[in-house]
C-alpha cells in the first residue's frame, strides 16, 4: 500500500483558513479544537518561507476551541458565543466559519448557527473544511468558492476586468509576488485584475470580481473546477494558463489573454518588456557565459502549479537540459490528466514527468535511472545537475552533488516576502537566484 | 501524586494536575491557591487558536533515534512536523535523517467504516520501509471520535512485529493544554522503553527539547563527579534505557519534563528535582546546592558557585547598570514565564507582567516539593501581575498596549509580533540551557542591551500600525474575556 510520509501539504482546514486569512477584510473562524489552527499554521508558515498569518490568521485564528465535552454534547453554543464576540471585536466584514473534522463527524448544525447571524450587518457564512475530506489545495478552492457564493454577487461584465485564480496562498510560496507581477502584465495591456491575496486588495476588489469578464486560472489543477462553476453561477468564462515564468512564457500569456478579450497593442508591450528583460540578462552574461555553470541537467520537484513553469524556464530560457519534473501533490484523475496535457503541449522532449508524493521515492527514482559510474568509465551521467525543488530535496542534492534552489513548498531556508518568479520580473528574479547559488560559495 | 502508568492512555494535565489556561491575578495568589488545591480555571467568550497536544507528542517521539511514528490521523495533523524535521537535516546533527512519521491519511469513508485495518496495514508497510528499532502509534481526534480501538491494534502488533510498539493516546480535543502532548510522549516512552536499572551509574538525567548549550552544563555536573544523560531530541533508545540508572533527574520545565521525570521517580526511585530550575544565577545556585547536597558534594558546590560568581560578577554588574529601570512583559510557557521574571530582576529589569500559556499547580514528583513559580513566591518573595492564557495573543496585545514595556520577551506562539507592531522591541525568550546559570544570564543581558541599543525597526512599525480591531475591542480590559468565575480545579 502507499503510505503518506512527509507530505507537502496540510489539510483542507489549513488551506481554507490560510486562504480566508489572506483575503482583505475576512476572518476565518475554526469550529474545532483549540489546537487545529496553530498546528496547521506551523505547516503553512514554516513551509512558505515564513509567511506570517496576518492579524487574524495563523496562530491568531479565532476558534470555538472545543474539548471532549463539546464533542459529546455538541459545540454549537460555544461557536455562537465566540462568533458573536469575533464580530463585535474584529474590524472585518466577512466572517467565515470553517468546520473541522470533529464538528463534521458529530454533525453540528453550523449552517443553522450562522443563519442566526444574518442581518447583523456583516457577511457570515460557513464552509465545510474537514481535514479528512481533502488537502490544503482543496481548502483553498472551498474557501474561494464560498466567497463567490456568499459575498461576490454576479454583476454586469466589465470587459476590462479579470480575476486571477489558481495561485494558492502559502503553498505557492511566491503567491504574492507572482500575483502582483501578473497583474502588472495585465495592466500593461489595459486590464484590471482582482488577485484576492495581494497586500493592496480591498473589499472593493473582491466585489469587483463579480463583474469580471474572464477568470484566468494560473494552474492546470487548482481553481479549474471552481472556474467552471463560476461560469455557470456568475457567467464568467475562463481560460487555463500555466503560470508564465520568463520572457517567452510571459509573451505567450499576454497574447493569449489579449486575443481572448480582443485587446490590441499587446505586441508593442511585449516588445518593450522583452527589450528591458534582455538588457538585464545581457549584463549578467559576463558571468554566465564565461563560466562553466552554463549547461546543467535540470530536475524540478514542485507542486502542480510550478512544475511545468520551472521546467519550461530551464529549457526555454536558460537553455538547460531538464530531465525530470516530479509533481509532488496528490492529484485526482482529472487534475493529473490536465498536468500531463500541459506538459505534452509544452513539448518537453527528454523530460520525464513523474507523479510522486514521496520524497524518498523521488530520490530512489533518480538513483535507479542514474547508477553511479565507476571513476574510470566514461558515459552518461546526470551531472552537473541543478534542482529547483523544496527544502526536502537537500538529500537529493547531496546524492547528486547538485545545486539546489528552494523554490517550492516547503521552503525553510529562505524568507519570502514579495519575491516572485512569474512574468518578466519574476524571470529575472529566478535567473538571479539560480545563478547566485553558484557564486554564493565565493 | 502517583502517576497512573499502567493504563494505556495518559491522563490530561487538567485531570491529573488541575492545570489551567485561564487566570488573572498575581503570581503569589495563584501559587497559594494552587498549593491549597483551590485554583479554578476560567473560560473565555472569545478564543483564538493555541497549539495542539497531538503535534507536540509527534515533535518529541519523532526525533528519538531509530523510532518510527505511525500517526492514525488525517494527513494535516502531522503536517507541521516537517519543519522540525528539516531543521534537523540542515543542522547536520549527528548526521541524522528525517523524522520517520507516517500518516494513515484518514479519509471521509474511514470516518464511516472505521480504519483499524488501514492502521494495521500502514504499520506493517512502514515497518517494512524503515525497519525501525521501535514504533509508536499515535491517536487523533478523528480516530478517537469514530471509535477506532487503536490500543487493541497496538497489542496485536506487539505480538506480530519483532520490535517494541508504543502507544500515545493524544487527541487534540482531550486537553486544552498542548503540554498534554509532552505527557503522552513521556507516557509512551515510559511504557515502551524505560527498563529496570542493571546498576546505578554516576549520572543525572536532563530532559528537554534538545541538548543545545550542553557545553555550559556538562563541566559543572562533571565537577560533582557525574555525567549528564540527555533525554532530548536525537537521544537514542540506549539513552532512555540508561535513565533508570541515574541518581536524579531534572528538566527544562515542568510542562515538557515533568511526566517522564515523575515516571522515573515513581518506577525506579530516580529523584526528580523541579522546584529550582537551573536558569540564571539564583536559579543555578539553588539548583546546584540542591543536587550537590543530594549527591553529598556540598563542598564542591560552594567552590564552583564562588568561581562562577567571580567569573561573571563584573560583567553582570555592568549589565545591571545599563539595564536598570527598564521594564518588560513576558509571554512564555508555564515555567519560563516565572523563570524569566526572576532572571530579568537579576539583570536589573522590572518585569511588569507575566503571561503564562498555562499553569500547573503541581507536577508529577512524588514529594511535596513546590512547583518553581510557587517556590519563588514563597522563598524569594517574588511576585508579579500575571495572566494565564493559552497563547491568546489578542489579549496579550491589549496587555502590551496597557503596560507599554521597554521590551517583550517571548517565543514561538505569536506574541512577539504583536509587541513589534506596538513599537516594542522583542527579545526571544530562549529556553533550556541557553539561559543556564551565570553564563546564560550574562548572554541574555547582552542580547537585551544590544536589542535596546537601536529600536528603529519596531519604532517605525509602531508608527504605521493601524488597529485591525473595533473600537470596542481597543477599549476592553485585557481580562474582560472571561465568561465565568471558575468553579474548581478542573475546568
Amino acid at each position: 500500500m502507499s503510505i503518506i510520509e512527509r507530505q507537502r501539504f496540510s489539510c483542507m482546514l489549513g488551506g481554507a483558513a490560510d486562504a480566508v486569512a489572506a483575503m482583505p477584510g475576512a476572518v476565518p473562524i475554526i469550529h474545532g479544537a483549540a489546537g487545529c489552527g496553530g498546528n496547521l499554521f506551523m505547516a503553512s508558515y514554516g513551509g512558505s518561507g515564513y509567511c506570517g498569518g496576518g492579524r487574524f490568521g495563523g496562530n491568531g485564528v479565532p476558534t470555538s476551541a472545543l474539548t471532549e465535552n463539546d464533542i459529546v454534547f455538541g459545540g454549537i453554543e460555544r461557536l455562537e458565543t465566540r462568533l458573536r464576540s469575533a464580530i463585535e471585536l474584529l474590524d472585518a466584514e466577512i466572517f467565515v466559519v470553517l468546520t473541522a473534522c470533529m464538528t463534521e463527524i458529530i454533525g453540528d448544525d453550523v449552517d443553522g448557527a450562522v443563519g442566526r447571524f444574518q442581518g447583523c450587518g456583516k457577511t457570515v457564512f460557513a464552509v465545510s473544511a474537514p481535514g479528512f475530506a481533502g488537502n490544503s489545495y482543496a481548502g483553498y478552492e472551498a474557501a474561494l468558492g464560498g466567497l463567490f457564493k456568499r459575498y461576490i454577487k454576479p454583476s454586469p461584465a466589465d470587459c476590462r476586468h479579470v480575476n486571477l485564480l489558481g495561485a494558492v496562498p502559502f503553498h505557492d510560496p511566491f503567491f504574492r509576488g507572482d500575483l502582483e507581477e501578473i497583474r502588472r502584465l495585465l495592466e500593461s495591456i489595459g486590464l484590471t485584475a482582482t488577485t484576492f491575496f495581494t497586500a493592496d486588495q480591498t473589499l472593493d476588489d473582491l466585489k469587483k470580481a463579480g463583474s469580471a469578464s474572464l477568470n484566468i486560472v494560473l494552474s492546470p489543477a487548482y481553481g479549474v473546477a471552481l472556474a467552471a462553476e463560476l461560469a455557470e453561477s456568475h457567467g464568467i468564462p475562463y481560460i487555463v494558463s500555466e503560470l508564465p515564468v520568463g520572457a517567452e512564457a510571459s509573451a505567450e500569456f499576454l497574447r493569449k489573454v489579449a486575443e481572448r478579450l480582443g485587446i490590441e497593442g499587446a505586441e508593442a508591450v511585449i516588445a518593450r518588456e522583452a527589450d528591458r528583460y534582455y538588457n538585464y540578462v545581457d549584463r549578467a552574461l559576463d558571468l554566465i557565459a564565461d563560466t562553466d555553470f552554463m549547461q546543467q541537467y535540470g530536475i524540478v520537484v514542485a507542486n502542480a502549479n510550478a512544475a511545468l513553469p520551472y521546467a519550461r524556464y530551464m529549457r526555454r530560457e536558460l537553455g538547460w537540459l531538464p530531465r525530470y519534473a516530479f509533481v509532488t501533490d496528490s492529484l485526482n484523475e482529472r487534475q493529473r490528466e490536465a498536468v500531463e496535457a500541459a506538459f505534452a503541449e509544452a513539448g518537453m522532449e527528454g523530460l520525464a514527468l513523474v507523479f510522486e508524493t514521496g520524497t524518498t521515492a523521488v530520490r530512489k527514482r533518480v538513483a535507479l535511472d542514474n547508477p553511479p559510474l565507476l571513476p574510470e568509465r566514461y558515459g552518461d551521467r546526470l551531472s552537473p545537475a541543478y534542482i529547483l525543488g523544496s527544502s526536502m530535496e537537500k538529500e537529493l542534492a547531496a546524492q547528486l552533488g547538485a545545486k539546489l534552489l528552494t523554490a517550492s513548498f516547503p521552503i525553510t531556508n529562505r524568507l519570502v516576502v514579495n519575491r516572485g518568479y512569474a512574468g518578466y520580473n519574476g524571470g529575472l528574479n529566478l535567473l538571479e537566484d539560480i545563478i547566485t547559488q553558484f557564486v554564493s560559495v565565493r | 501524586m502517583a502517576l497512573n502508568l499502567s493504563t494505556p492512555e495518559v491522563e490530561s494535565r487538567e485531570q491529573r494536575l488541575g492545570s489551567i489556561t485561564g487566570y488573572f491575578g498575581t503570581q503569589k495568589d495563584m501559587a497559594a491557591k494552587g498549593c491549597a488545591g483551590c485554583l479554578g480555571n476560567r473560560k473565555r467568550c472569545f478564543t483564538t487558536s493555541s497549539s495542539c497536544a497531538h503535534t507536540h507528542a509527534l515533535s518529541l517521539l519523532g526525533p528519538i533515534e531509530g523510532a518510527l511514528v505511525v500517526d492514525h490521523a488525517p494527513t494535516g495533523c502531522g503536517a507541521g512536523i516537517i519543519n522540525f524535521s528539516i531543521g534537523r537535516i540542515y543542522a547536520k546533527e549527528k548526521g541524522l535523517g528525517h523524522y520517520k512519521i507516517v500518516s494513515t491519511d484518514l479519509r471521509e469513508q474511514d470516518t464511516v467504516f472505521g480504519a483499524t485495518d488501514k492502521l494495521r496495514a500502514t504499520i506493517r508497510a512502514a515497518y517494512e520501509r524503515h525497519k525501525p528499532e521501535i514504533i509508536f502509534v499515535t491517536t487523533s481526534c478523528v480516530s478517537s471520535i469514530i471509535g477506532d480501538d487503536v490500543w487493541s491494534v497496538v497489542q496485536e502488533m506487539r505480538e506480530e512485529l519483532p520490535v517494541p510498539v508504543g502507544f500515545a493516546a493524544v487527541e487534540g480535543i482531550k486537553s486544552k493544554i498542548w503540554a498534554s502532548g509532552f505527557d503522552a510522549y513521556c507516557h509512551a516512552v515510559s511504557d515502551a522503553i524505560l527498563t529496570e536499572p542493571r546498576k546505578k551509574t554516576d549520572s543525572v538525567n536532563y530532559i528537554a527539547f534538545n541538548e543545545f548549550g550542553r557545553e555550559l552544563l556538562d563541566p559543572l555536573i562533571e565537577r560533582l563527579g557525574y555525567k549528564v544523560v540527555y533525554l532530548t531530541g536525537n537521544s537514542t533508545m540506549e539513552d532512555y534505557r540508561a535513565a533508570s540508572q541515574s541518581a536524579l533527574s531534572f528538566g527544562q520545565c515542568g510542562a515538557q519534563s515533568s511526566y517522564l521525570a515523575g515516571a522515573l521517580e515513581q518506577k525506579f526511585g530516580v529523584k526528580y528535582f523541579q522546584s529550582h530550575l537551573p536558569f540564571g544565577g539564583i536559579g543555578f545556585e539553588r539548583f546546584y546546592r540542591d543536587i550537590a547536597k543530594f549527591l553529598g558534594k556540598e563542598d564542591v558546590a560552594e567552590t564552583v558557585i564562588a568561581e562562577e560568581r567571580a567569573k561573571y560578577g563584573p560583567e553582570l554588574a555592568r549589565l545591571r547598570e545599563v539595564l536598570a529601570g527598564k521594564t518588560a512583559l513576558i509571554a512564555l510557557g508555564a515555567s519560563y514565564a516565572y523563570e524569566y521574571s526572576r532572571i530579568l530582576r537579576e539583570l536589573g529589569i522590572t518585569p511588569k507582567h507575566a503571561v503564562a500559556y498555562h499553569y500547573d499547580p503541581r507536577l508529577d514528583n512524588q514529594s511535596d516539593d513546590l512547583v518553581a513559580a510557587a517556590a519563588d513566591a514563597l522563598e524569594l518573595d517574588d511576585d508579579i501581575d500575571t495572566t494565564v492564557n493559552d497563547a491568546q495573543e489578542l489579549e496579550t496585545y491589549l496587555l502590551v498596549k496597557r503596560e507599554k514595556p521597554d521590551l517583550i520577551l517571548s517565543r514561538a506562539h505569536g506574541a512577539s509580533a504583536w509587541g513589534a507592531l506596538c513599537g516594542v522591541p522583542a527579545v526571544e525568550g530562549r529556553i533550556s540551557l541557553h539561559i543556564f546559570g551565570y553564563p546564560g544570564l550574562v548572554a541574555l543581558g547582552r542580547v537585551i542591551e544590544e536589542e535596546l541599543a537601536n529600536r528603529n525597526f519596531v519604532r517605525k512599525l509602531g508608527a504605521v500600525f493601524r488597529s485591525p480591531f473595533t473600537e470596542e475591542f481597543e477599549r476592553r480590559d485585557p481580562h474582560s474575556f472571561f465568561e465565568d468565575e471558575g468553579d474548581g480545579a478542573i475546568g
